[in-house]
């Protein structure tokens, strides 16, 4: 049981092998997507950061430094998830273009094996990725983590990362089904998923917004 | 060629010669623009262990779906395939260990190097990385390949060299049954011929039963030791390529595809082409 799980191991382990190699190779792309990132929560940290100019009112600046660190926060985030939705949805589509998938798919290695394998190069990828953006961003944006929950973190970004692996995983199987737009129906999936998780953000904050402002509560008819 | 040897699997120490047989295997396509097409059409044939069956056809005689449900590519609409006893549908873990194919086109990932994708595929057959390494050169050697553009991205090499890699590959997990799809398809003379002096090495020194496609006449008659011919998706002849022209009261191969096709090889490539356009 236990060599049949290391064998499954070593297989899966062959797909975070080739992404890394495959990341050093396309090391300019890799460059150019970093930049990206950095950049998009750069720009939505100084949107922050203009909060009060933008109000005309005068904020304390510990609730626009606690307002900043909540959007960085959801930018980083969603690139984590973003990868990670990109990286499995592509994962059928990705060696459709090389030309590899008959060779994967011919290869004694099990689906579920392959998929663990990519997940698991994936999560690397993810998890470098927003390392890389969060130390970057720091350069130029105060950011306070020294009272950061670390685990609970860790923990959310896990369960998170689990549903976007389902959800790449629906997704990846579109190229099957439609081999010309399958992909494009991909990147809609990414985008509506953005703008409900937008949304959910918005009522949960509005929700807890209530709850410390008795005020600003509706008034009852 | 002791870098090439394995481990046998268990199935391989029983006793019998078939090393594939194929019973009215059909399969069809559907598509919009030609409705259901029947690109393989109960094709009935016997692979003995450590032979070298040619399939000629033309382009679009069912060759490549032949071989793509022979790799558990593609499931049989009809009939059944088995290897070294082994139903390519029941036991496909099992029939996979056992075989690897060549297609015509060298699919790698191109921006890796020849030696990371040979590494990769070792480790998708369980094969160490130090023990790919070892065996990849040793066969690249032998196919005449410039051992010193190893670590190239593979993008940057010769469309024959990529091909004789993707020989490499196949050959590096040491398949018991090996399915060649026009593996010398757009090779120059050379490589062809040390591709071809590599495959009958292989099943000369190794157990090694070997299918293989192809629309070159010579390569058929060179290579095989029995030839099938396909023509729109039908075994339409086989045997040996001194049976079949006598058989067929033929001097030349060629002469014996035209009486069982009613074309020429190079008239049936251009049929194809057209009904592609």
């Amino acid at each position: 049981m236990m060599t049949a799980m290391g064998g499954q191991l070593g297989l899966a382990y062959a797909f975070v092998e080739r992404e890394i190699a495959l990341s050093k190779r396309y090391w300019a792309w890799e460059l150019v997507w970093l930049v990206y990132g950095i950049v998009t929560s750069l720009s939505v940290a100084y949107i922050g950061l203009a909060a009060p100019a933008i109000s005309g009112g005068v904020v304390d600046p510990a609730a626009v430094s606690h307002f900043v660190l909540n959007l960085l926060v959801g930018t980083i985030a969603w690139r984590f998830l973003g990868i990670i939705f990109e990286n499995i949805g592509e994962v059928i589509a990705w060696e459709r273009w090389e030309g590899t998938i008959e060779y994967t798919f011919m290869s004694p290695v099990p689906r579920f094996t392959h998929l663990i394998g990519m997940c698991g190069a994936t999560l690397v990828r993810a998890t470098a990725f927003s390392v890389a953006i969060l130390g970057a961003v720091t350069l130029f944006v105060p950011v306070d983590l020294s009272r950061a929950n670390v685990l609970s973190a860790v923990v959310l970004l896990l369960v998170g990362a689990m549903a976007f692996v389902g959800l790449g995983i629906a997704s990846a199987s579109f190229p099957l089904l439609w081999t010309e737009k399958g992909l494009q129906m991909a990147y809609i999936v990414q985008a509506v998923v953005l703008l409900v998780s937008a949304s959910i953000t918005r009522s949960m904050c509005c929700r807890a917004g209530c709850r410390r402002s008795p005020r600003s509560r509706p008034r009852p008819t | 060629m002791a870098t090439l040897t394995a481990t046998r699997p268990e199935v391989l120490r029983t006793p019998g010669r078939d090393a594939l047989v194929a019973e009215a295997v059909t399969k069809t396509f559907k598509s919009s623009r030609d409705g259901v097409r029947r690109a393989v059409d109960a094709v009935s044939l016997r692979v003995v262990r450590g032979e070298i069956y040619g399939l000629l056809g033309a382009n679009g005689s069912g060759k490549s779906t032949l071989i793509r449900m022979f790799s558990t590519l593609l499931t049989p609409d009809d009939g059944t395939v088995r290897v070294f006893g082994l139903d390519i549908r029941q036991d496909e873990d099992a029939v996979k260990r056992l075989i690897n194919r060549v297609s015509v086109e060298a699919s790698f990932f191109k921006k890796l190097s020849a030696m990371e994708n040979l590494v990769y595929a070792g480790r998708l057959y369980g094969v160490a990385p130090d023990e790919s390494r070892a065996k990849a050169l040793a066969i690249l050697r032998r196919l005449g390949v410039d051992i010193d553009r190893v670590n190239e991205p593979l993008e940057k090499l010769s469309r024959g060299m990529q091909q004789k890699v993707a020989i490499a590959r196949a050959f590096l997990t040491a398949p018991t049954l090996l399915l060649l799809d026009e593996p010398t398809t757009g090779l120059d003379i050379r490589s062809k011929r040390e591709v071809q002096t590599f495959v009958r090495d292989l099943r000369d020194e190794h157990d090694a039963t070997i299918v293989l496609t192809t629309h070159d006449l010579d390569e058929a008659e060179r290579l095989s030791d029995r030839i099938g011919i396909l023509h729109d998706g039908r075994l339409v002849a086989e045997g040996t390529a001194d049976e079949l022209r006598a058989r067929h009261g033929a001097s030349a191969l060629e002469d014996v595809f035209m009486s069982v096709t009613g074309r020429r090889l190079d008239e049936a490539d251009a049929v194809a082409e057209d009904k592609t356009k």
